[in-house]
């Protein structure tokens, strides 16, 4: 080794003594970007698996619902199935009681003419004319 | 197609008056393709060989095989295996009873998963008046809780080959023969179901297991052997021994080589009264790690509020100035985020989150935790957290009825539900006041969510670690202090509530592990 050699040696320690701080400050903003990186991976991973898991969740609920969508159909089919038949009920309710409506109809008719027979003269002379005859079945009796 | 069930019954000197109940039981079954294979082990009551014969008489069904010579519960038991035909062993005891529906909702179960190899029922005792008592609800498979207890016991239902190619039972484990099988078993299956009903009724006579369970000190010494052996098959290092007091196995995992823990503590600094003094909660919490804490692999890193007192920082400094970290963080308040810059801040393995208003209680609380994350498809593991007066703050999550901490407000010395409080176990969440979390799975699942900046964070990431096929491991064993809601309020967002029904509302009420609120 050569005076020259020490020199540039001198030299090129400074040199890499710079370099070497220039390195380290890299290092130091990798050594941060990865841990930024590390976060991100981090908040990614868990939006995934927490995606994933909401998926899931929402599945259950789906079927949750689904049966829950299946007893509503039954229990809905089977109350238009009783409301049929109470229609159905009434139906025929009405159809009797449009009977009874026209038979009381007839009846009270029918007792008006009876009223109209016995507030008339020929009951009430027919009347007086039966006394005897009642009269006598009463002392039969 | 239905299935053929064999019951398999080993027979020694039952009281008459049980043995008949128990065949009035298996009579009585709904479900009716089943044989029964009873194996009389040489026993000394006249009477049982005359009933013995005339049950194989009165229905062909009924298979019996007397033993020229006393062989003991093991013996029997295989001799009765021998015998059975069907593709499931039913394991049923010569005391006990079955539910009337026990073969039925075998038989159902076994239509529904083709593929299971192991199924297990809840269970209860019965007195010799007939009275029931003592219902187990038990978790489904949870095999950490399995290592501590025998919980899956009765009603036990098992491949018929599966039982064949570990060996059947073995001897030298007499009177934990069956808990060696179902260990053996569950080694080679994942296919293993539970039924949530009482199937089996067992029978609480003074001297049987199901009365006293002190009554058979033997059984509780080859149950330790069986779970030790256990997990030298599985190449886990354990120290391994028999609580009598708590009637649990205790395993105790070696962490022999210490990976690197990164504690997380976001923080701004707040001050509260702790045990009458007034008090920084993060210097305080930070200062018990250094203090107490026997593992040493492990950096602190602390999560700071713009606007936190710079005495605190200074604070934190001194009491330890060796592997502090501080980081700022000068966003809006969001608990989620601040463990988030917290996790990407560090490097190493293992992250524990905690809470800046914890104190460690157990010296040895990182190393009980790393030795249960140390298994591959566990990602998170909790402490027994206590409030400032003792009682329980946190025994791992429940989702039954709510998501809430599990017996938060009992007291420590509590046992539980069959010492559920006294044994590690698989849970479906721990708080967030301390978790350990594998780094890999927290990437994996994306962290703690953003959406939940004040509560669920911790239920939510949990949710995620599940849905990954990932276990998570509570231990009453790692205990730590935790002062809640003092450095935050406790009032949650209705947006927070949305937000995790919308993620998660089929969990809730559906807990895997623990049935009883």
């Amino acid at each position: 080794m050569n005076d020259d050699q020490t020199v540039s040696a001198d030299l090129s320690i400074t040199d890499l003594k710079s370099e070497l701080e220039s390195v380290r400050s890299k290092l130091q903003i990798a050594e941060q970007k990865i841990m930024q990186l590390e976060l991100s991976l981090l908040q990614s991973r868990d939006f995934a698996i927490g995606a994933v898991a909401q998926t899931g969740e929402a599945r259950v609920d789906r079927d949750k619902f689904k049966d829950q969508l299946k007893d509503s159909n039954i229990h809905i089919k089977s109350h238009l199935a009783h409301i049929k038949r109470l229609e159905e009920a009434m139906v025929e309710l009405n159809r009797v009681s449009t009977l009874d409506r026209t038979r009381i109809a007839e009846l009270g008719r029918r007792s008006t003419e009876l009223d109209h027979v016995y507030k008339s003269a020929s009951w009430k002379i027919g009347r007086l004319i039966m006394i005897p005859v009642r009269i006598l079945r009463k002392i039969t009796k | 197609m239905s299935t053929l069930l064999s019951i398999v019954t080993p027979v020694y000197n039952p009281p008459q008056y049980a043995f008949e109940k128990c065949v009035e039981t298996v009579f009585a079954q709904e479900f009716k393709d089943w044989e029964w294979c009873l194996v009389d082990d040489c026993s000394t009551a006249p009477w049982i060989k005359t009933r013995l014969n005339e049950l194989q008489a009165l229905d062909q069904r009924i298979k019996v095989y007397f033993r020229s010579e006393n062989g003991g519960i093991v013996a029997a038991s295989n001799d009765a295996i021998s015998l059975a035909s069907g593709e499931f062993v039913v394991l049923l005891d010569n005391d006990d009873e079955l539910h009337l529906d026990a073969l039925k909702e075998v038989a159902s179960c076994i239509a529904s998963n083709p593929l299971v190899d192991y199924i297990y029922s809840n269970e209860d005792k019965i007195t010799e008046d007939g009275e029931h008592f003592d219902e187990f609800i038990k978790p489904n498979w949870s095999p950490e809780r399995f290592l501590s207890q025998n919980y899956c016991s009765h009603l036990s239902v098992m491949r018929t080959s599966l039982v064949n190619q570990v060996g059947r039972f073995r001897s030298g484990f007499d009177g934990a023969q069956d808990y060696d099988l179902f260990l053996r078993i569950t080694e080679q299956t994942k296919n293993i179901v539970h039924i949530p009903k009482v199937l089996y009724h067992w029978r609480a006579v003074p001297g049987s297991t199901a009365s006293a369970n002190n009554a058979k000190l033997y059984a509780y010494t080859a149950a330790a052997k069986a779970v030790d052996e256990h997990l030298k098959r599985r190449r886990i290092a354990a120290d391994v021994s028999f609580d009598t007091a708590l009637s649990l196995v205790s395993v105790k995992r070696r962490v022999i080589a210490q990976p690197k823990v990164s504690i997380i503590i976001p923080t701004c600094g707040t001050r509260k009264s702790i045990f009458g003094v007034d008090t920084c909660l993060v210097v305080n919490a930070v200062e018990s790690i250094e203090r107490k804490s026997s593992y040493t692999n492990f950096e602190i890193i602390v999560v700071v509020d713009k606007g936190t007192p710079q005495q605190v920082i200074t604070d934190l400094q001194a009491v330890c100035p060796n592997r502090l970290k501080i980081i700022d963080y000068d966003k809006p308040f969001n608990f989620s985020d601040k463990c988030n810059v917290g996790v990407v801040n560090s490097d190493a393995p293992l992250i524990l989150m905690l809470n800046d208003d914890t104190e460690i209680i157990s010296h040895d609380w990182l190393e009980t935790m790393v030795g249960h994350i140390a298994e591959e498809d566990v990602a998170m593991v909790g402490p027994l957290l206590l409030f400032e007066d003792g009682r329980i703050q946190s025994a791992g999550h429940s989702n039954t009825h709510s998501l809430h901490n599990f017996s938060a407000g009992h007291s420590s010395n509590e046992f539980g539900h069959f010492r559920m409080l006294k044994l590690a176990r698989e849970v479906s969440g721990v708080t967030g006041a301390c978790a350990l979390i594998k780094r890999d799975a927290y990437f994996e699942v994306g962290g703690m969510s953003e959406i939940f900046p004040l509560a669920f964070n911790d239920c939510d990431i949990a949710f995620k670690f599940l849905e990954h096929g990932y276990r998570i491991i509570w231990t009453p064993n790692a205990r730590l202090f935790h002062f809640e809601s003092a450095t935050r309020p406790a009032n949650v967002k209705p947006s927070e509530v949305k937000a995790v029904m919308s993620r998660w509302g089929r969990k809730i009420n559906n807990d895997e592990y623990c049935k009883i609120h």
